[in-house]
């Protein structure tokens, strides 16, 4: 079986022809995303990514440091997977699916988490503020009494259409 | 009877007949009131006017809308929930109309603040003020609107909240979801360990049967804006022969659709009724993406420059919106003309974003008319009364070189079709536009005629076949495999989803069909989609699609028992398969050449399941 290869070339077009059937980003879109860091999350190594306007401001700060280099994973951290992917803010909130519905607020409690809203056996549980994530993740996969967890992750993927 | 009987009674009569008159005269009045814009709103009763652009469309084309007005019918008693960029509810042509209930999803306010203007033509579609002298009138010109910028804060707790997990959207009948993403990376559907999936899924059923006090809710969701080409993260996904097809005297991607709706979890998703987008001269709106999980189209029109799009409300003022100062030549309205010198009307609003809140207001005039019905009884009368669009469609033939190097075709879409239980379909426009006019009658009949709600909705569990079929690389023959689904002989299908598992190396050249046992063919996919394109344009590419879900309405009405046949043909052979990915940043095409798959592909698993009722 011959391999299938990606032939990725940049062909001879100029983008002036069809200026008006494919617009450009607005400049409020267009901003690229500055990369931060690196984080490994259930085995994918994703950038941690920022714009550059809160860059700049975290730059300026006198806790610079602390905001800028703090090794794991926060809420309102943003982070990316490669060239073709979305950014995703990490919200502060797990999803997960327990063995037994009335499980959920032992769990919750042990864990020193909120729930937000529960379904079923399912429930969107709130990490306190600055509490890193990764290592919850970990603690939560861990507990026997969880089926499946995952980190909330919002992509604003939705526009108007 | 006596003369004083008879004296009585006429006097009687006489009374009833002047205490009327007042009514009649004042309903009378008040069908004569003016929007001074309504001439130009095609959508309600096209007459070929131009709605502010340079032409106009066919007379006909548009919702039959006006005569269920003139009966009363207005939406009243019905709340719609618009959850897109925000709503202006302060706006003079919506504010009447406003209910409680709407929230400002950043914030946390009462106020869904919309600064994009989106939502709130949207919200004036479904229910401007109507009778008012003022602007424009909605399809439900009496129906109560709120309204969530979920656009802007997309997370799982917003989502609840905008669609039907909050004390707002609890009497909510019509949820209008102008909005979606197109990907190049299929999402799997697994429900067991996407628990975002598995919530919102879940929500969306029981909001869907049991929302407001037991009627139930109807979400009404945009099919895409992406026929031609649709837009993934920051790049632009094109067919290969986008910019040369023109020259070379070829359709773009052979006059089939770069986005197929089916693909997008959200949009294979039953409890979502998917909208496709017509326009002004009864034809598929230019961009409209489409599917076989289409269930119906509505008016969506062009770009309002050159022909017409919609006609509806701006945000208030010369200074935001889509009607700015800045747009003074556009068209014959916006700018600060003197029709709207203040510039709160839009004549440019399109899209699918425009053909969702026009099913929306006719689900609203519907579930109206008869306050007994449910929503899903709304989307069956809607259905049971639709017109044909673009009536003499003939589908798609797609041309390519077998692999023994012949010409050969293929039918990737076929003209309208009339399924197995009498109901039209066309992949472009589902089962037709609605007829409101003829739908608020079927649903308001009495006596003999009177409308009988259908019975409980019944759901069946996932029915598996294992396989192992070799898919033949570039002919048409495909590989098949069939199911036997030994549900009830009296079950009537509403909706039929297929989950399904395969390997390819270039997911593009394969079509996938599902034929019913009474022989009407389903194409769940057509060939030369870019929704599958992700494939190799990544360091590992990924071997073909793990629990695929695709929906299809083509079936509706017929019986679900009996023999299915899934077969998936593969129609790209060397030289095919070719797109673009261009940077809306930078503004760069880069053109991808995926390989031919060299080795046949292979179906592994399918699945169906079917939503329907039990009929006679």
């Amino acid at each position: 079986m011959k391999l299938t290869t990606l032939v990725l070339s940049t062909v001879l077009l100029t983008a002036t022809s069809f200026a008006n059937d494919l617009p450009r980003l607005p400049a409020n879109h267009a901003t690229q995303m500055v990369t931060v860091g690196f984080i490994e999350i259930e085995g994918q190594r994703y950038e941690k990514v920022m714009a550059p306007s809160r860059l700049k401001s975290l730059s300026n700060a006198p806790n610079k440091q602390l905001s800028l280099s703090q090794p794991g994973l926060f809420s309102g951290d943003m982070i990316k997977h490669g060239k073709l992917s979305h950014v995703e803010r990490i919200s502060g909130n797990l999803l997960i699916s327990t063995t037994d519905n009335t499980l959920l607020e032992s769990i919750a409690k042990s864990h020193q988490l909120a729930i937000s809203y529960s379904l079923n056996n399912m429930a969107i549980l709130k990490a306190p503020k600055g509490q890193e994530l990764i290592s919850l993740l970990n603690l939560l996969k861990a507990d026997s009494r969880i089926k499946v967890v995952k980190l909330e992750r919002i992509v604003n993927k939705m526009h108007p259409e | 009877m006596s003369q004083k009987e008879v004296n009585n009674m006429t006097t009687k009569l006489l009374k009833t007949s002047l205490a009327l008159i007042p009514l009649t005269v004042s309903l009378s009045l008040a069908a004569n009131v003016a929007d001074p814009l309504t001439p130009q709103q095609w959508h309600l009763k096209n007459i070929g006017q131009k709605a502010f652009s340079a032409s106009g469309g066919v007379k006909g084309s548009d919702l039959r809308v006006r005569r269920a007005h003139r009966m009363g019918v207005r939406g009243q008693g019905i709340q719609v929930t618009v959850i897109d960029t925000g709503v202006q509810i302060a706006h003079k042509d919506l504010a009447n109309n406003i209910t409680s209930g709407s929230r400002d999803l950043l914030s946390g306010g009462n106020d869904p603040v919309d600064t994009n203007g989106h939502g709130t033509a949207v919200a004036g579609l479904i229910a401007a003020v109507g009778y008012n002298n003022e602007g424009v009138r909605g399809i439900a010109p009496s129906a109560n609107l709120n309204g969530f910028n979920f656009l802007s804060e997309q997370s799982l707790t917003s989502f609840l909240a905008s669609h039907g997990k909050s004390e707002g959207t609890k009497n909510t009948h019509v949820f209008n979801q102008s909005y979606g993403g197109g990907d190049i990376f299929p999402r799997a559907y697994d429900i067991e360990n996407d628990l975002e999936l598995a919530i919102t899924e879940d929500t969306m059923k029981t909001v869907s049967m049991h929302n407001a006090k037991g009627r139930g809710a109807a979400f009404v969701k945009s099919a895409g804006n992406g026929f031609n080409f649709f837009g993934f993260s920051q790049y632009f996904i094109l067919p290969g022969n986008y910019f040369s097809a023109a020259g070379d005297g070829e359709v773009r991607n052979h006059g089939l659709p770069m986005e197929n709706s089916n693909a997008e979890i959200s949009d294979s998703n039953f409890w979502n009724i998917v909208v496709s987008a017509f326009n002004a001269s009864d034809q598929r709106s230019s961009y409209s993406s489409v599917g076989s999980n289409v269930f119906m189209t509505a008016t969506g029109g062009e770009f309002g420059s050159d022909s017409p799009a919609m006609v509806t409300i701006d945000l208030m003022g010369c200074d935001a919106g889509f009607n700015t100062a800045a747009s003074l030549g556009a068209n014959d309205l916006h700018g600060g003309t003197a029709i709207d010198p203040e510039c709160d009307y839009t004549s440019v609003m399109n899209g699918t974003s425009s053909a969702a809140p026009s099913m929306s207001g006719a689900i609203a005039m519907v579930m109206s008319a008869n306050k007994k019905i449910t929503a899903r009884d709304a989307k069956h009368i809607l259905a049971s009364t639709a017109k044909k669009v673009d009536a003499n469609n003939a589908g798609v033939m797609l041309p390519f070189t077998d692999n023994n190097g012949d010409s050969a075709q293929y039918p990737a879409i076929d003209g309208w079709q009339q399924n197995a239980a009498g109901y039209p379909f066309h992949l472009f426009y589902g089962l037709g536009k609605p007829n409101i006019n003829k739908a608020v009658k079927m649903a308001k009949a009495k006596g003999k005629n009177r409308y009988k709600k259908l019975s409980k909705l019944k759901v069946t569990s996932w029915m598996n076949n294992n396989t192992h079929m070799q898919i033949p690389d570039a002919q048409t023959t495909g590989a098949t495999s069939i199911y036997n689904a030994k549900v009830s002989k009296h079950f009537v299908v509403e909706g039929v989803q297929v989950k399904l598992d395969l390997d390819h190396a270039r997911l593009s050249d394969l079509s996938i069909e599902l034929i019913s046992p009474s022989g009407t063919r389903s194409v769940l996919m057509t060939p030369n989609s870019g929704v599958f394109l992700g494939q190799n344009a990544i360091e590992t590419p990924l071997t073909g699609l793990r629990d695929q879900l695709m929906l299809s309405s083509n079936f509706y009405g017929e019986k679900a028992r009996g023999n299915w046949r899934l077969k998936v043909v593969d129609v790209g052979g060397e030289g095919d398969g070719s797109w673009i990915l261009y940077d809306r940043v930078t503004g760069s095409p880069t053109l991808m050449e995926p390989d031919n798959n060299v080795e046949p592909g292979v179906v592994t698993n399918w699945s169906i399941r079917f939503f329907g009722h039990q009929g006679k």
